[in-house]
Order: C-alpha cells, then structure tokens, then sequence
C-alpha cells in the first residue's frame, strides 16, 4: 500500500487481541492509514460484510476495499467466511487475504480453492504488509479490466 | 455339570444284562469312574448332570431309540467318545453309524475285557483332547477380541491424540508469539532509551499465564486419556457441595442464586473428576450470565436407563444451536478472551472426563437464552 486509493476502510478479522495489536503495529510500520475496523469472529464479518445487525447502517460501517481474515475463527471460519463472500457477486473479486500460522500448508491449499491467492504469515510485520500492496494493486487494476 | 472328585476320566456305561454290566464294570473299574445304567431316560439325565468322557452302549438295548440316543448325546456332550457294544452280525448297521458320524467306534460282543479297556483308553484320550482343543479355541477366540478391541482403543487414542498435537502445536504458539513480539518493543524502547511501556510487560505476562494455563489443560486432558481411572460410588450431594465450597468467592462476588434440587442421586464415579466438571460448569454459567446476579438452578435426576442426569441452566447469554459442536473441541472459544478470560478447554475436559465415566455430556441452549448444560453418567450400583 501506503494506502490503497481512495483510502478503503480495512477489515480485520482476528480473534486473538494479542495478534491484533501486531497487527496494528505492522501497519503503522508500513504507513498505511487506512481506517480500520477490526471483528473478533467469521459471524461478526458475515454481518459487517452484509450490512446486518449492529453493522446496518453503512455510512458508519462502509464495505471494506481489503479483509484480513484469520483462518482459525471462532463461530465460523475464515475458509467459511471467504467462502459466503465469493459466492455473493458484490463480494466476488474484493481482495481477502488470509492470515495463517507457519505450518498451514492445507490452509492455503484450501484458501486458493475458496478464492483467494493472498497470504500473510503470523506475526504480521510491516514488511509483509508494503509486500502486499503491491499484489493488491495489480489484482484491482486487473479485475477493474476484466468488470470493465 | 458336576466333575468327579478323583482326576480319572467318567465313564456312562449303558448295557442290557446285569451279567454284561458287572462284566464291564469289572473290566473298566480299575481305571475309570464308571457309572452304570439298563434305561436310557436315566442315562439321559446322567448325560445332563456329569462330564463324560466316554460313553458306551450297548446296541441290544439303544436298538429302538437308536441313531436318537446317540443324537442326544452328541448334543449334550460334544466332547464325550461314543462307542457302541454290538454283535458281529449288526457290522453292516455299525460301519453306516461310524460313517455318519454317529459313533466314534463299534466294539463287537463278545468283546475281550482287555480289547474294552484299551479302546475306552484311548477314547477317552481323544475326548481329553478335543476338550482341550476346544478351550484352548474358545480362550484364542477371546484373546483376539481382547486384542482387537485394545487395538480399537488404541487407534482411537492415537487419532485422538495426533489431533490434540495440532491444535497443541498451534495454540501453543500463540503465546509465543505475542512474548516475542511484546519483548521486541521493550528491547526496542531500551535501546532507543524512550519509555518502556508498562503494557507490553504485562502482555508478556499475561501470554506467559495463557501458556502454563494451555500446557496445563493438555497434561490434564493426556492423563485423562491414557491414565486409570477408579469408578466407586459417589454422592452426588458431596461433590457439589465441594465444587460450590471451591466457586464460593466467584459465588459471593457476583450474588449468585444457586437453586437446589430436593434430593441427590449416587453414581458410580470418581469424585474428584466429578466435582471438576461440576465447577467448571457452575463456572461457566456465572461467567456467562451478564445481566445481573446469575441464577443458577441444579436438577438431578433418575433415568429409566438406569443413569443420572444432572444439569446445570442459567439465564445467561446463551448459545446459538449452530455453534453447539464447536464448543467442546479443545482451545475452541465462540467468545472473544478479552470478555471471557479462559484457555477453551474446560469443557473439551469436562467431556473427556464424562467419557470415562461411559456417560454422556451435552448443552441445550438458544442464543439470548440462557444455556442448559447436563451430564449422564450410570448411577451407583443399589
């Protein structure tokens, strides 16, 4: 990034409070200051992601330009989650990246098959983020050709 | 069936003379228990009350109840030898019933004391065999179920336990992380000689706290596993009595109403393991009442199945039917830590410890209202 253009809300998906500030940390590092909104589990994002519950009223809670989405959730996971939100056309090209630990290699497996190719590997550091960016800005170009 | 007190093998002799009996008798005596009969009803009911090893007709006698006498004793006595007393010109009759299996040998009449004796010899020593061949089959038949249930068990544990170090190995790197990464920054502000942030120690702490607690519930939830387990009676009053007495400061701090049933039930258990799941339930149910002093009510009863359910419900937030499955796995949480502190493995242990008790652990519960969680497990043996 330094910041993904105009600059799109963040939603992060991650149950633990401890990766979580990692996590902030790692964008601070990469200068990144896009608004974050953060959920602690894969209902949570469902509801933010379809406008439900607590998260309604849009203007408040706009749909994310980014999810980072933690695959072990409590309630429904990340693989679940990416799931719901690539079977919905709105969802269907919004860049997810998924957030897993070092041995997860079924994880990815199964993320590439859910619809997404994105990865970030726990602890999150700002390197990993600016890496991203990068990746995120073609994927957009390329799918803004492909809607166009 | 009764055995005789000498070890000599049982000889039922069935004859038709009192000159022919006491010559068998005569013959055999020495060497054998021999129990002599002229009816066949009564040598029916001997076959009932006693082990033979041999049993030993005489055609002239069986004649009319023949092949059926002789059916009665195979069924009654499989591993009794039958030898059949006949005269010479029956040779034809006897050769059909060894061919039919019928008889194990003919001894033509008149027979030669000696010739008697060494064929009931041998007879016997044939049936002495076909016993021991026929235990020795049961105790490899109930060797191997031994060993294939043990193997069950085993591939059982083993996935039981490959699961666990997954989840282990991933949960137990949580903490680690959040050390490393909160040392990180403290080192950082020693060198930078800024302001060490108090926080980030206290998260170090707290992640230290996380993973005595997980290594604990894992050492906990292996010796549950594999470790012995002694099930005696158990008075169900005693142990929530005990499990009470140990929440008793949570009890008073957050005004719990507990509410008894009338009366208790014993169950066939281990006290301690009892009272672990019975606390830990209670626990559970103040911690997840929010609104107001928690009220808790505690049912016991007997089931037709010969168990007893106990059940602890509260008013509290409840759990949406959905997610019931996830909440006894080990390390699972629906609930954010910052909220509702734990490790999630409370209940995963509750359910393995009612698993040892070949019982049953289960919730039934709605989001928003309240949770029913029970358990059932056999009652104490009256």
């Amino acid at each position: 990034m330094t910041s993904l253009n105009p600059p799109a809300t963040i939603l992060v998906v991650e149950d633990n409070p401890d990766d979580f500030t990692i996590f902030e940390f790692a964008l601070r590092g990469a200068q990144i200051q896009n608004p974050v909104v953060h959920v602690e589990d894969g209902a949570a994002a469902l509801d933010y992601m379809f406008a439900r519950g607590k998260y309604s009223d849009r203007a408040t809670y706009p749909i994310p330009g980014i999810l980072f989405l933690d695959i072990n959730l409590p309630k429904v996971n990340g693989i679940k989650v990416l799931e719901t939100l690539r079977g919905t056309r709105e969802f269907s090209s919004i860049p997810v990246v998924m957030v897993t630990v070092s041995d997860s290699s079924q994880d990815v497996l199964r993320s590439y098959e859910s619809g997404s190719s994105l990865f970030v590997q726990k602890p999150v550091v700002p390197e990993n983020l600016i890496a991203l960016s990068g990746a995120i800005t073609v994927l957009q170009a390329a799918s803004t050709v492909q809607e166009g | 069936m009764l055995g005789l007190p000498n070890h000599l093998s049982c000889v039922l002799v069935v004859h038709a003379t009192s000159d022919e009996g006491y010559a068998l008798n005569k013959a055999l005596d020495s060497d054998f228990d021999v129990i002599m009969t002229t009816s066949i009803t009564d040598a029916e009911e001997l076959l009932t009350g006693y082990d033979f090893d041999v049993i030993l007709s005489d055609y002239d006698l069986i004649e009319d109840a023949g092949k059926q006498f002789l059916q009665v004793c195979q069924d009654k006595q499989p591993a009794a030898s039958r030898l059949l007393l006949s005269s010479a010109h029956n040779q034809d009759q006897m050769l059909q019933y060894i061919h039919g299996r019928h008889i194990d040998a003919w001894l033509p009449k008149p027979v030669d004391p000696k010739i008697l004796l060494s064929a009931v010899h041998s007879a016997s020593r044939a049936s002495r065999l076909i016993r021991e061949r026929s235990s020795l089959i049961g105790e490899l038949a109930e060797a191997n179920a031994r060993i294939y249930s043990e193997r069950q068990r085993l591939i059982e544990i083993n996935t039981e336990l490959r699961t666990l170090l997954a989840i282990a190995t991933h949960d137990l790197r949580e903490p680690l992380r959040s050390t490393r990464f909160f040392l990180d920054r403290c080192l950082e502000a020693l060198d930078q000689k800024t302001e060490m942030p108090k926080e980030y120690l206290e998260r170090v702490k707290s992640a230290h706290e996380r993973m005595d607690g997980l290594l604990h519930n894992l050492r906990e939830w292996l010796h549950l596993q594999t470790g012995e387990i002694d099930l005696r009676t158990v008075e169900l009053q005693t142990v929530v009595a005990e499990a009470v007495d140990s929440l008793s400061r949570l009890i008073s701090e957050r005004h719990v109403v507990l509410q008894y049933p009338s009366t208790w039930r014993a169950v066939q258990g281990n006290a301690p393991l009892l009272r672990s799941v019975v606390e830990n339930l209670l626990a559970n149910a103040i911690r997840f009442s929010v609104d107001g002093p928690p009220q808790i009510e505690l049912h016991c009863e007997q089931t037709e199945r010969g168990t007893v359910r106990v059940a602890v419900t509260d008013h509290g937030i409840g759990i949406d039917p959905e997610y019931h499955s996830q909440i006894f796995g080990m390390f699972k949480r629906l609930e954010s830590r910052k909220t509702f502190p734990g490790t999630g493995a409370g209940l995963a242990i509750c359910q393995k410890i009612i698993q040892r008790h070949h019982g049953s652990l289960g919730v039934d519960s709605t989001r928003g209202n309240g949770a029913t969680f029970w358990f059932e497990i056999p009652a104490a043996p009256s």
